[in-house]
């Protein structure tokens, strides 16, 4: 008879630690006017932002949830805090930061990575920025990398004006105006013609209030010619309640800009993950999204590229993790609205232990787009017999002048790669686990090499498990 | 009788985004006032009767119940085709249906493969004119049978056609469907196959030409509980003009249907800058251990094939027009009737430029 071999779930003791909230300042549960203009008050919005967000509230109670992807039934906007302050303000140094805040970046290794290999971190704990910091070499060339609401207030508050939910407006979807209406802290990167930055900037956003949600806002911007690896961490403990994650982030690269985004997402799996993200690439510009999605209950994340400019390109590399009790509907969109325009999607998921993960992708050539060409692949693994893996993708094309391939595969880990490793001495276990972490592979060699230790750390770890 | 309905058919198994408008189509005001008048050839060997409703009518269909509603508010009866069990039909069950102007026609055919039997099912849909019609088509496949309809459509451009396809397969069934779509203005069209039976299996070639302002709809489901069930869906086309075309194609493997293997390709040839292709290609998975497949290429011919071609002599648009001829050729040589693809040939010469 076959024996199987039980794969773990990704092990989040690493990231499922909390302290009590102390003196946090926060609204009441649910979703009103009220609370929107008591946010509002709070950060001392200029007046467009404050009617931003009331209108933003109003096409919220307008759109419907979505009725296509996993369901959202449990969560209930009644029993949400949509905004959670901590008891400090924003920092530029970690011994600043308050000892409980501060232990939390520390056990998730941000101070220690901004150390060795990053050139700017910005921190974000519950609804607020608690440190923020760039390195001076890197300022010094122009680049700015500041907590987005003070750069609202500041020398760039036109430009964030300008571009504000400009690629996401709030009409997008429900989750979108949601954000428009309540959206706190966040990041503003500005990186001048020309600029390379040549180690990454990272934000890691934590919640750590129980009934919460976080909304932060990500605007980035890297002009003609320049180079931006940004990358983008985030987690929780787990409650029993849920938690909601509704952040948005809108890139905009310049002609022969290129940005690199990287997002390593570990939420704990009573979160709702309903971000939004998406590119705008001029001429010559290229987007290179690099998505690792382990964490929470429910996930719809599907990061969008926007090909505007001639010749402008997007990649996309995902790994998805579907363990017990999580449903992740995750993979990409793509609009070439542009000539010469080209696309190149990768992606990976793994089921087990029950979970679900859907691969969704969209990719849309328009009329004008001639001489597009766009490349997807998807592969699916199902690690057991009580998981779900399925394939959505979606391909319009408008123009005959276009060159599309798309390829999917669906399975299991084959007899026969198996019984090859285990003739070279590896264990069926330890077989098993090589297979599975090589399968995700696409996305760890992307990542800068901390971050693929960490990733690789997190399925191969568990994926050596017990023989059933 | 006015029979005029607004429906909805096609409906993807799982949904995706709305706003690429690939979940269903949405067809108004569809009339049907009478049953089509069908020429039937009929074998030695199988069983004809008219029945007062589908003997099916549980089975899903590809485009779904809004087609059952059709029929239904119609009334018009079943044309039933029945093998007989453990014999092989050397002939093939011959299926003419020719539209006549203005027609808003209907149709219901029951066919049914005993255990242990072979069938073969030659449906060919013909108009020299404008009108409408519907045609559904359940089957069921027994132990041990084999079943192949093929259709043929060759339909006038301001044709439009509704065509539903919905059936099942036994322990070791087999159902191999060809489809030929060579004409029409408007053309709706689906086939589902239940492999509910163990080491069942469903083929599906599928080949279509679509002009001027043609508009073709397709859906696709292969509904694998079984197991070791087998499904294979071939679509290969050409659309030129501003032709519009969306092709669905779904492998569902449910929970149980151990050691079973779905594959689906879609080969789309673009030749003119006002088409529109969609395509949207389902792998839904819940049983470990399965393979499943999808490969899809759109667009234009290979630049290297081009210039070998052209280097023969041929211009460009020699060249494209040769190889969509081709690709209908691929298919209509998988037919297994020297008549049928003489008439093929016919109605292509005819109708190239």
């Amino acid at each position: 008879m076959k024996e199987k071999t039980q794969v773990n779930d990704i092990n989040r003791s690493m990231y499922d630690f909390r302290y009590e909230e102390k003196d946090a300042y926060t609204v009441d549960q649910g979703l009103t006017p009220e609370i929107v203009e008591q946010i509002s008050k709070e950060k001392k919005d200029p007046q467009w932002m404050h009617d931003f967000r009331l209108k933003s509230l109003d096409i919220y109670n307008q759109l419907s949830v979505p009725d296509w992807g996993p369901s959202i039934d449990g969560l209930d906007m009644r029993n949400i805090v949509t905004y959670v302050r901590p008891n400090t303000t924003m920092k530029g140094k970690w011994n600043e930061v308050p000892d409980d805040i501060k232990n939390t970046f520390e056990r998730l290794g941000i101070p220690q990575a901004e150390r060795e290999s990053l050139a700017g971190v910005g921190a974000q704990y519950d609804s607020e920025l608690v440190y923020h910091n760039i390195k001076k070499e890197v300022s010094d060339q122009g680049v700015v990398y500041e907590g987005i609401e003070d750069a609202l207030r500041g020398p760039y508050s036109e430009m964030i004006r300008e571009h504000f939910m400009k690629l996401v407006p709030p009409r997008d979807h429900k989750f979108a105006a949601l954000h428009g209406a309540v959206w706190s802290g966040g990041s503003f990167v500005y990186v001048p013609p020309g600029v390379s930055v040549e180690i990454p900037l990272q934000s890691y956003f934590r919640l750590n209030a129980p009934g919460s949600g976080q909304f932060e806002h990500t605007l980035i911007i890297v002009d003609e010619g320049a180079y931006l690896h940004f990358i983008e961490g985030c987690s929780a403990p787990k409650y029993n309640v849920a938690n909601l994650h509704a952040g948005c982030v809108e890139l905009y690269v310049g002609k022969n800009a290129s940005l690199r985004y990287s997002t390593i997402e570990n939420w704990s799996k009573n979160m709702y993950n309903l971000n939004t993200k998406r590119a705008r690439v001029e001429e010559g510009g290229k987007v290179e999204w690099i998505s690792g999605s382990f964490g929470s209950h429910v996930s719809y994340l599907y990061p969008m590229s926007v090909l505007a400019g001639k010749g402008a390109r997007s990649e996309f590399t995902g790994v998805t993790f579907a363990g017990k009790g999580q449903n992740l509907d995750t993979g990409c969109k793509i609009i070439h609205a542009a000539p010469e325009t080209s696309s190149y999607v990768n992606t990976r998921s793994i089921s087990k232990d029950g979970g679900i993960s859907t691969f969704r992708s969209a990719v849309v050539i328009n009329k004008n787009a001639v001489g597009s060409k766009s490349s997807v692949s998807c592969e699916s693994l199902m690690v057991d017999d009580i998981s779900r893996s399925d394939t959505i993708p979606a391909m319009d094309i408008r123009t005959a002048k276009a060159d599309v391939g798309h390829e999917a595969k669906i399975g299991r880990i084959s007899d026969e790669t198996l019984f090859y490793l285990m003739s070279r001495g590896l264990s069926e276990e330890e077989s098993r686990a090589l297979i599975v972490s090589g399968f995700a592979d696409n996305v760890s060699k992307e990542l800068p090499l901390e971050y693929a230790v960490e990733m690789n750390n997190l399925i191969r770890m568990e994926m050596k498990g017990t023989m059933a | 009788m006015n029979n005029a309905l607004n429906m909805t058919v096609n409906t993807l198994p799982a949904l995706t985004w709305n706003w690429l408008r690939m979940n269903s189509t949405r067809i108004e005001d569809v009339t049907a006032d009478s049953r089509a008048r069908a020429a039937a050839d009929v074998p030695a060997g199988i069983d004809e009767e008219t029945t007062e409703s589908t003997r099916y009518a549980g089975q899903k269909t590809a485009m779904g119940s809004d087609v059952d509603r059709l029929i239904a508010l119609s009334g018009i009866c079943t044309s039933s085709y029945s093998s007989q069990a453990g014999r092989k039909s050397e002939a093939p069950l011959r299926i003419d249906l020719s539209y006549e102007k203005d027609c808003h026609d209907l149709s219901s055919f029951d066919i049914t493969a005993a255990d242990d039997s072979e069938m073969t099912v030659i449906m060919k849909f013909k108009s020299e004119e404008n009108g409408s019609a519907a045609v559904q088509t359940r089957y069921h496949a027994g132990r041990n049978a084999l079943l192949k309809i093929i259709q043929v459509q060759m339909l006038d451009d301001d044709f439009t056609f509704l065509n539903d396809i919905g059936g099942s397969c036994d322990e070791n069934g087999r159902i191999e469907l060809i489809q030929l779509i060579l004409g029409g203005g408007k053309t709706y069209t689906g086939a589902r196959a239940d492999l509910s039976g163990d080491s069942s299996f469903f083929k599906a070639d599928i080949g279509y030409v679509v002009g001027g302002s043609g508009r073709l709809d397709m859906n696709y489901i292969s509904d694998q509980t079984a197991r070791k069930t087998e499904s294979l869906i071939n679509a290969s086309g050409v659309l030129r003009d501003q032709a519009f075309k969306l092709f669905r194609g779904t492998i569902d493997f449910h929970k149980g249907c151990a050691a079973s293997v779905g594959n689906e390709k879609e080969d789309v040839l673009l030749i003119d800058d006002g088409v529109v292709n969609q395509t949207v290609p389902l792998i839904l998975c819940d049983e470990e251990d399965v393979v499943g497949n999808h490969g899809a290429t759109i667009g234009q011919l290979d630049e290297d094939l081009l210039f070998y071609l052209r280097s023969r002599g041929l211009n460009e648009e020699e060249v494209y027009e040769m190889m969509a001829r081709a690709r209908m050729d691929a298919v209509s040589a998988l037919i297994p009737d020297e008549k049928t693809r003489d008439e093929i040939r016919s109605y292509q010469n005819r109708h190239s430029n």
